[in-house]
């Protein structure tokens, strides 16, 4: 891109120089402090069956977010809907996808789940890990697609329909070409998440009665036994992870590289009409994705016992009264809140600059760096945890002339939970601008680089307004995975920075799975409420 | 640009000393670090005790299962050294590794003298005994070996023998009892390993896995169990327990051996075994008072196990998880 005339080249020097020593630090190093155990290629090919069983659940999974997720975006961006049920579209992937797979185990398990006398169903199949995490994940498609739309300026739409296009081929023409940006950076997320998921594979595919591996319960169970010889393997099989992670976007960027830009202003988005039929296709998904999973919760939080059934005799409020009464349940509660707002925000901020730098300045520095801010997504949690155990478990020391330490001592403390955190959901904002970024014009940057405005003035002025509401939804993104994260924080918490995610992880598996659903669903309550209040990525305020 | 920002970015997260420097143990010569799968309930009701016991010593714990705890300690030794002073898991095999790879200090807790001689080592010594149980909800096999019967075809389930060392034990005592054939056998017999301890139980009361093999403390842990209420999980008398030794060990590189080996011997103490009991653990003493509710030994017998079980089993165990995984063996 030619220089255009305008201060601020320092502040952007200065940042991105920022930009790239944290990600270096952060994430390249636990990454090339696990580089060395790299290397058991031999037994990795022993692991086709498990490469196979995850590229079949990543497509399945792809395909249920895509088929929920694309008209239930279209129906929120374009038919007026309750303000509850527009909440309830982003639950599903506020619930931790764990304790919604223990509702569907209840729900459709081959033996005595409660869908059996209407549909012959098992939950334990590749299509059911694809089922549960597709539903979890299609708020990612469902919110890519509304932003998008609603970034699409409707005259073009109109113009279309005025020369003459039906509906179908405005949408194939003219609309479709101009959200494709966001729709494969959405189904680039919904794949490398699949790929790196663990709880739902783990146990769905675990209880099957033929075990279903995929390459992160593999991964897992590696290095759960073999801490030390398991670890070559796992590398490798995780640079797998890191290469179907990073591939697929690539090739889906690549598949609509020709896409046209949406719109050189700020879009007026075309009001919500009235459509009952599309209501009520949403009310289905609603009651499918969040009715069904929630409902089964709640039922299992006031069951005395499992398999007591909802009888009189059988309902008590004692685990309610257990897990609001415990202060550890509050304490984690507000940590993970504050911890997760926290992550989400840096995230956020990171991740915009990231993408800005990668968009517009276009450099194989910004690409790399934008890159790098990916890999925390596409390697399974556990691995993550391992190379930043092993690059920042001990203290740091600096000693200046023998009288002045500076020690960086992250072990433990509620930091390397932030720092961790940022570090594994940092490509949902860089991803998500990235795209916002390709809709949106650069000429609008220009014209105010031109008129003289600095770097700076022009990110908070032009780019940022513009870029609202996609990361509000990055923002929401981010802060609702970490509100419940498990894998890192079990591994990373210290004595005194308990999370909610590793309260769960514990009640579910060791404890008191009944009290894990009483968190679950005050988990999905506080969402929900939040969400009905302000939800991610709508126009508020300043957004054009 | 990126290396003074660096700079900048790293010294504004740091914690700054004026004097000499100090070294890492003279910065906690006081604090002790123990890593260990017990419940946080249970580390939460020991911490004022441990800390009457041993005014100038700061406990410190980090709770996770056996496999997590494990998995951080390597790697941080792998970095170049845990904090962590006492190691209190349940997966016997890994401490015959990290003796065999001689990082574990010699101590043996006074105490630890009168125990059996399989779970009293130089190194390593059992303060707390787990025992995996069948069990069901109603009707039930009366043995192990009976898994393998098509009569509980996909019946039964238990922790992931992958993922939980105390079930991987287990496994590894009905593997060496009854034979690779039986493994196979009940394996093929639809056998479910998912889970934690709290899942088998979930599906042993909600009918989905009738049966399971299990710890006797989630059993025990179910609301109205002491009080007879039906349709909860109980252990199958027949079959006995297959006892899981929870040992104790102080790594090499520990920064504050001396203080470690008091908080080591304190789990050894009659304080102790009242928490443990609390929460629903055995002592490896005779004379251990039992959980309440736990059938005494003469109703609920113990497998007998060889005194280098553990051994064997951290010799065997790359095989037996092949054999299980599918993988070989």
């Amino acid at each position: 891109m030619a220089e255009i005339p305008g201060g601020g080249r320092g502040w952007r020097a200065a940042t991105h120089g920022a930009l790239a020593a944290a990600l270096a630090v952060f994430v390249l190093l636990p990454l090339v402090a696990l580089a060395p155990y790299a290397g058991d290629g031999q037994r990795a090919l022993g692991e086709g069956r498990a490469a196979v069983n995850t590229l079949v659940v990543c497509g399945g999974t792809l395909l249920v977010a895509a088929g929920c997720g694309v008209p239930v975006g279209w129906a929120l961006s374009r038919v007026r809907l309750p303000r509850v049920l527009q909440a309830a579209c982003t639950l599903p992937y506020a619930i931790p996808p764990y304790v919604t797979t223990i509702a569907w185990i209840t729900l459709a398990n081959p033996r005595n789940g409660l869908l059996l006398p209407w549909l012959p169903v098992d939950v334990y199949t590749r299509a059911g890990m694809a089922w549960v995490l597709g539903l979890h994940l299609s708020p990612f498609v469902s919110l890519a697609t509304r932003d998008a739309l609603g970034a699409v300026d409707p005259a073009l739409e109109e113009a279309a329909r005025v020369s003459g296009a039906g509906a179908l081929r405005t949408a194939r023409d003219v609309t479709l070409p101009m959200v494709a940006p966001a729709l494969a950076a959405a189904g680039g997320f919904v794949v490398a998440a699949s790929a790196a998921s663990f709880g739902v594979p783990y146990l769905l595919g675990s209880a099957a009665r033929e075990p279903v591996p995929v390459l992160t319960t593999r991964i897992a169970q590696t290095l759960e036994l073999s801490p030390v010889d398991g670890r070559p393997l796992a590398v490798t099989l995780a640079g797998l992870l890191l290469l179907l992670g990073a591939g697929v976007p690539a090739l889906l960027r690549l598949l609509q590289r020709r896409a046209t830009h949406a719109t050189a202003r700020p879009a007026r988005p075309s009001p919500p009409r009235p459509m009952p039929l599309a209501a009520a296709g949403v009310a289905v998904y609603v009651t499918v994705a969040v009715v069904l999973p929630l409902g089964t919760l709640v039922a299992s939080s006031v069951m005395d016992r499992f398999g007591g059934g909802l009888a009189p005799d059988n309902l008590t409020l004692r685990h309610w009264v257990g897990v609001l009464g415990d202060p550890r349940n509050r304490e984690a509660l507000g940590r993970s809140g504050w911890l997760a707002a926290a992550a989400a925000t840096v995230a956020v901020g990171v991740g915009a600059l990231v993408a800005h730098g990668a968009e517009r300045d276009g450099g194989r520095a910004a690409r790399t760096l934008a890159a790098l801010a990916r890999v925390g997504w596409t390697v399974p949690g556990t691995v993550l945890a391992l190379g930043l155990l092993l690059s920042f478990s001990q203290e740091i020391r600096l000693v200046v002339a023998e009288r002045v330490t500076f020690t960086l001592a992250l072990a433990d403390t509620v930091w390397f939970l932030g720092i961790a955190y940022v570090a594994r959901f940092l490509a949902l904002p860089v991803d998500g601008s990235r795209a916002a970024l390709r809709a949106i014009h650069p000429s609008l940057e220009e014209a105010a680089r031109v008129s003289g405005a600095g770097w700076a003035t022009v990110l908070r002025d032009v780019t940022v307004p513009l870029l609202a509401p996609a990361l509000r939804t990055a923002w929401f993104l981010v802060f609702v995975p970490a509100f419940c994260e498990v894998t890192l924080s079990v591994m990373l918490r210290g004595p005194s920075t308990e999370v909610l995610g590793t309260r769960l992880f514990t009640l579910q598996s060791y404890a008191d799975p009944q009290a894990a659903a009483v968190l679950a669903v005050i988990v999905g309550g506080l969402v929900f409420v939040g969400l009905a209040v302000r939800p991610p990525g709508r126009a508020v305020g300043g957004t054009p | 640009m990126a290396t003074p920002a660096l700079l900048v970015l790293l010294l504004g997260a740091c914690r700054v000393e004026f004097g000499p420097p100090t070294s890492r143990a003279d910065s906690t010569t006081h604090e002790v670090w123990v890593y260990s799968s017990m419940y946080q309930e249970v580390l939460d009701a020991m911490a004022p005790d441990l800390a009457a016991a041993l005014p100038d010593v700061r406990v410190q714990f980090f709770q996770a299962g056996s496999e997590k705890v494990s998995q951080r300690w390597e790697a941080e030794h792998a970095a170049g050294g845990s904090r962590a002073c006492v190691l209190a898991t349940s997966d016997p095999a890994w401490y015959e590794d990290l003796a065999g790879r001689g990082l574990l200090r010699t101590h043996v807790p006074g105490r630890a003298l009168d125990l059996p001689r399989a779970w009293a080592h130089p190194t390593h010594a059992a303060f707390r005994v787990s025992l995996m149980v069948l069990a069901g909800v109603g009707d039930a096999p009366a043995r192990f070996e009976d898994l393998r019967d098509p009569r509980w075809a996909g019946r039964f389930s238990s922790p992931d023998p992958l993922a939980s060392g105390t079930m991987f034990t287990a496994l590894a005592a009905l593997d060496a009892a009854l034979g690779a054939d039986w493994t196979a056998a009940a394996r093929a017999n639809g056998w479910v390993a998912a889970g934690g301890n709290a899942a088998v139980v979930a599906r042993m009361q909600s009918g989905e896995n009738p049966v399971g093999i299990v710890l006797l403390e989630n059993l025990l842990a179910q609301e109205g169990y002491a009080a007879q209420r039906p349709g909860l999980a109980r252990p199958v008398l027949s079959a006995g327990a297959i006892p899981v030794p929870g040992y104790a060990a102080i790594p090499t590189d520990c920064p504050n051996p001396a203080a470690a080996e008091r908080v080591m011997d304190w789990f050894f103490s009659p304080t102790a075994a009242t928490h443990l009991r609390a929460g629903r653990m055995h002592g490896p003493f005779a004379e251990s008072p039992l959980p309440d509710g736990a059938p005494p030994p003469d109703a609920l017998p113990w497998m007998e196990l060889p005194a280098d079980f553990a051994a064997r089993t951290a010799t065997r165990a790359p095989e037996l998880r092949a054999r299980w995984s599918g993988r070989g063996g």
